[in-house]
């Protein structure tokens, strides 16, 4: 089987272990402070096992402590119209694979830096202010051509219109002038993408919203597709397998389709679901590659500054979670020849002295930028691992997977045949593919929690 | 065709918002006549966009080509004399200078690329050396950054700085090189004098605080010297300068003896006019075309800065020995980063001392000798005046650093000429006994309270601990192999390739691939290798002897940038009355040469034998008069921090 993916890097991913060609692929959405840090020198002093360098962390490339030259990056986590160096710009193009994410969740929070945005109060000001950053857009879209080897459109996302983006400048703003708004995006990309590939984003808040998405951004066709909100992930899987079936048969998963990419999800459950669907899409296009994301590690490390743990993968869902342990962090550990107590890629030259570096004593934190990027990388290897590990549980039939998820991957097999009635199979099948979890926009009544009509 | 949304920002040219839902309502009308409206306007929308993305398109045309033209360069300047080549296509007989105020002259490159664009557009050759320095600039600040996709990722950045790119790590190029650009000649190809006062204008806030000069300034008070310097009033007088104003011959890569003749030169006053057309200007000092006698006079006073003739001989010496291990403004920011460490436990702070300069006057040679203490391996200067400058002190006496500081500080905006001192020929002693010293006070001619002070300080008096400085053995350094280079060749390299190197490279010196340089020499060529990463250097600039050595000559060595570079570009700032010897072994380098003042030897150590046990080549000094009694393991201090300290106590009193 031979994917859209650069051979040299699938050889690399499998040296490593990991396989990216059966196995619906994880993009780890690396942030900014992550892609700077290792491309920074550590602090003149700090201490660090023997042969170490920053460099050793860019997983993405040849060289570093252990390889997956996968990635997702966001345009959303930089300053639009800065001149931005980091271990991901710094890189060759054929040295990986990235994904560059348009910041959609960061346009919806006002938060990207466009002027006026920010203090955007009704639905007209915040087009007035989404229509004048011409400038930033372009920026975006040539920032996207120069460092992704594919990228995502630039969409307004609908959940702000829920009680989840009640902040958001664009809260009042209806759903036609969302989605006006965002084909005007891919009028524009389509004409300046030139040879660059992007990827174009479903939104939805149900399956009613989701199909009139689909039916307004179908015409502009790219180089593959991304699932997000509660079109996919967050409409739980019915409405993810609902958004998947619908396109497929509108034919937008063709050869020439190269990509689909489920935007926000991490959990071990999920990757097999993909790898599910993959394996299906691969009737009608042998190439396509079903990717996932998430920033799942980088906020276990940078919010919370936990260790993940491999999950346990008992026989029921909930063993199948990734496991969270608040990182060792005292000051006793300074200087700490101790080695790091989990198990890690570097092993025991990893020493507690070494991720605790803040020496004064009344600091309540002992991790600096290095040690929280350390702590990442441990995370991202953990959660690569954990998804090969459920994927292989799940292609050897092994009695550790949840009986749940057997019979949700049973219905996925049945709505994917080809004359099947997958709505009714879905609508059959709705309280158990519930279990999977997801769903965060529709009540229990099937409502969606919607703000905007309900004020 | 979209329908189009209630878009206030489409609204606001020409027409309030809409101020209630009323006026807001779709009116009725004809349906099929909409429908033929909207078709058309589909298709004019269509190619409304299509217009928009072709303007886009083209820039990046022209900025690829740009960048190309760039690249090009860059890889041509990695063959010995290739470069060279090209430009004498485009040589238009006039000396270019360096640097130019966009940063570095790219002009004849633009001329390489653009040969028919130039005269249609008046500012086309100012514009493309600003974008040329914009992509060597970013190269240069994130050499990492563009060693992939280097064209997608210049071509972003470009885009991004016409966008209006919010934030650079590097400060605006025309304000890190204001200071460099006074000291050269005027080229009136690039940058006329009428830039230069303009330019100027904007640098009076700065330079007015402390013991700045603006433009203005310079121009009142150094035209008159500058006139009896170059012209001697209206008589057309001949002077002879080792540096000619006008163009000398370049030497050909064939070397023949032909080609290194003087030609016969006609002298006319040329300037571009604001067309790009050259004029000739049959009578040029006339005093009714202020923009002619604006050019002249700008002319004629950056040049008088720029020498180091003018300056009164008794502190033509000292400046002269100073600049020799002068740091170029950016590199001076971070001159305590620079500094080397050393193995000497400093007694005022934790940790070891830094290897700081002294400048001493040796009496019993009667030479300066400038080094760096606490360590017995830097870069060596002595001095060898050819008449005596210093009033006969009773010891050896030490120039305090401050007074180094701001002889430094003036001669980095080529200001010593701003400075009159009292005694023309020798440092006068200003005390007798215990407080002996010698000093002369450096008087702006803007500002009778402005002064520097030459300090020179006995020994005794300042130095009670570490009294040694590195010197070199002289005899071992001169019996390596020679070569001669000629002041041409030396101005050339410098001006062509180190003094670039320092304004770009010098930024970014601490990091490990700008630490080290590699020099290479055979007999027809001098090689200067940088851009280190691992063990191997990415680029090199070569430049052809314009004399024959002997033939089979070879020397290959690295050395630390910052002494190297630092070294080249000092020397070849003054002007030389003889060729520079310049003799190399496996320790070190030596540069020899002569000016109207004095004889000079620099030595600079190799890397290879950067540890100073293993050098022979260079050995401490320390005055005899501090030698006796003190035990070595005592004489541990920075002297500097306690010159300092001592400074301030005085300052307190």
């Amino acid at each position: 089987m031979s994917t859209f993916f650069n051979p040299e890097l699938v050889a690399r991913a499998n040296k490593f272990g990991f396989n990216v060609t059966d196995f619906a692929v994880f993009l780890p959405a690396v942030q900014a402070n992550y892609a700077q840090a290792v491309d920074d020198e550590p602090l003149e002093g700090r201490t660090v096992p023997e042969g170490f360098s920053p460099q050793l962390l860019k997983f993405w490339q040849e060289g570093a402590q252990w390889q997956y030259p996968f990635l997702l990056n966001s345009i959303g986590g930089y300053t639009p119209l800065s001149n931005i160096d980091n271990g991901i710009t710094n890189t060759s193009m054929n040295s990986r694979f990235a994904l560059i994410d348009s910041g959609g969740f960061q346009i919806g929070q006002g938060s990207l830096g466009i002027p006026g945005l920010d203090t955007a109060t009704t639905a007209e000001q915040a087009i007035e202010a989404w229509y004048a950053a011409g400038k930033i857009k372009f920026w975006m879209l040539a920032w996207m051509k120069t460092h992704g080897n594919m990228s995502v459109t630039i969409d307004m996302p609908l959940w702000t219109l829920t009680a989840k983006g009640k902040d958001s400048p664009f809260h009042n703003c209806s759903i036609e002038e969302l989605t006006a708004m965002t084909v005007e995006n891919l009028q524009l990309i389509q004409a300046f993408k030139g040879d660059s590939k992007f990827i174009s984003v479903v939104q939805g808040l149900d399956a009613q919203t989701t199909s009139d998405w689909l039916d307004a951004i179908s015409p502009y066709v790219f180089d593959g597709w991304s699932i997000a909100g509660g079109a996919g992930y967050r409409g739980g899987l019915e409405q993810t397998l609902r958004t998947t079936l619908s396109m497929r048969d509108r034919g937008l998963f063709a050869p020439g389709c190269n990509l689909l990419h489920y935007l926000g999800v991490s959990q071990t459950e999920w990757a097999v679901i993909f790898t599910r669907i993959q394996k299906h899409l691969r009737r009608v296009n042998p190439s396509l590659v079903v990717t996932f994301d998430s920033a799942s590690t980088f906020i276990t490390t940078g919010v919370s500054e936990k260790i993940v743990i491999p999950p346990l993968f008992t026989d029921s869902l909930a063993g199948w979670n990734f496991i969270e342990d608040p990182a060792p962090q005292e000051f006793h550990y300074v200087g700490s020849d101790e080695p790091f107590p989990y198990t890690n890629p570097f092993g025991d030259t990893l020493t507690l002295g070494h991720m605790n570096v803040y020496t004064e004593f009344y600091n309540k934190r002992r991790y600096d930028p290095l040690s929280l990027a350390i702590l990442a990388n441990i995370n991202m290897y953990t959660y690569l691992r954990g998804f090969q590990e459920a994927n292989l549980l799940v292609a050897t039939n092994s009695p550790k997977v949840p009986d749940v998820l057997k019979r949700c991957l049973e219905v996925i097999d049945a709505v994917f045949e080809p004359d099947a009635d997958w709505e009714r199979i879905l609508v059959a099948n709705k309280k158990l593919l519930a279990q999977i979890k997801g769903n965060e926009y529709v009540d229990e009544h099937g409502q969606v929690k919607y703000l905007a009509t309900a004020e | 065709m979209l329908e189009f949304i209630k878009n206030p920002a489409i609204a606001r040219e020409g027409e309030a918002l809409p101020e209630n839902d009323e006026t807001l309502s779709t009116p009725v009308v004809d349906e099929q006549l909409c429908a033929a409206y909207n078709k058309r306007l589909d298709i004019i929308h269509n190619a409304c966009t299509a217009a928009e993305i072709g303007k886009h398109t083209a820039r990046d045309a022209k900025y690829i080509s740009y960048i190309n033209l760039f690249i090009w360069w860059r890889e041509v300047q990695g063959h010995p004399g290739m470069w060279r080549f090209f430009e004498r296509r485009v040589d238009t007989g006039r000396r270019p200078s360096a640097r130019v105020k966009a940063g570095v002259n790219f002009s004849s490159l633009v001329r390489l690329g653009f040969a028919n664009f130039l005269a249609v557009d008046s500012n086309f050759c100012s514009r493309a050396n600003t974008l040329l320095n914009a992509i060597h600039d970013e190269i240069n600040r994130a050499p990492e950054k563009y060693q992939h996709d280097t064209v997608p990722k210049l071509l972003l950045f470009l885009n991004a700085k016409h966008w209006g790119m919010k934030s650079s790590n590097k400060s605006n190029p025309s304000d890190a090189t204001a200071d460099t650009n006074q000291g050269k000649p005027a080229s009136t190809t690039d940058q006329t004098a009428e830039h230069s006062d303009s330019s100027d204008k904007k640098k009076t806030t700065k330079t007015k605080k402390g013991f700045g000069f603006t433009q203005k300034n310079r121009i009142e008070h150094l035209l008159h010297h500058a006139k009896a310097f170059f012209l001697t009033a209206n008589e057309g007088n001949r002077i002879h300068l080792n540096e000619p104003l006008l163009p000398e011959v370049q030497p050909d890569l064939t070397n023949s003896d032909q080609t290194r003749k003087q030609q016969p030169l006609a002298v006319v006053l040329v300037s571009q006019n604001s067309n790009g057309q050259f004029v000739v200007h049959a009578d040029p000092i006339d005093e009714a075309r202020e923009d002619h006698a604006a050019l002249i006079r700008t002319s004629l006073v950056n040049s008088y800065r720029s020498s180091f003739l003018p300056i009164a001989k008794s502190i033509r010496t000292i400046a002269e020995c100073v600049r020799s291990q002068m740091l170029l403004p950016n590199m001076a920011k971070i001159e305590s980063k620079l500094e080397t460490d050393t193995d000497v436990p400093s007694r005022w702070h934790k940790g070891f001392m830094k290897a700081k300069q002294r400048l001493i006057y040796i009496k019993e040679s009667k030479q300066f000798l400038l080094s760096p203490v606490a360590t017995k391996l830097g870069v060596v200067s002595l001095a060898t005046p050819k008449d005596p400058v210093m009033e006969e002190p009773a010891s050896d006496l030490m120039l305090l650093k401050r007074s180094i500081s701001r002889l430094e500080r003036a001669m980095r905006s080529n200001d010593l000429a701003m400075y009159t001192v009292a005694d023309q020929e020798k440092i006068p002693c200003l005390g007798k006994g215990e407080s002996s010293r010698n000093g002369i006070w450096l008087t702006s001619r803007t500002n009778a309270d402005h002064r520097i002070l030459l300090d020179f300080q006995t020994i005794q008096a300042w130095i009670d601990y570490n009294p040694a400085q590195v010197n070199a053995d002289w005899k071992l350094l001169a019996l390596g192999k020679k070569w001669k280079l000629t002041p041409y060749v030396m101005k050339q390299l410098n001006m062509s390739a180190v003094e670039q190197w320092l304004s770009s490279y010098g930024d970014n010196i601490t990091r490990d691939r700008n630490a080290f340089v590699k020099l290479v020499l055979n007999d027809h060529q001098i090689t200067i290798h940088f851009d280190k990463v691992g063990l191997t250097y990415q680029r090199n600039v070569s430049f052809n002897f314009s004399a024959q050595q002997n033939i089979g000559l070879k020397f290959s060595a690295e050395f630390r940038a910052k002494w190297l570079m630092a070294a080249i570009d000092g020397i070849s700032s003054v002007t030389h009355i003889a060729d520079i010897d310049l003799y190399c072994n496996d320790y070190g380098i030596l540069f020899q040469y002569e000016t109207s003042a004095a004889c000079f030897k620099v030595a600079v150590p190799t890397y290879g034998f950067s540890v100073a046990s293993s050098n022979p080549c260079f050995l401490s000094y320390t005055p005899e008069e501090l030698q006796p009694d003190t035990p070595i393991e005592h004489t541990l201090a920075d002297d500097a921090e306690v010159y300092a300290d001592a400074e301030h106590q005085q300052t307190n009193q």
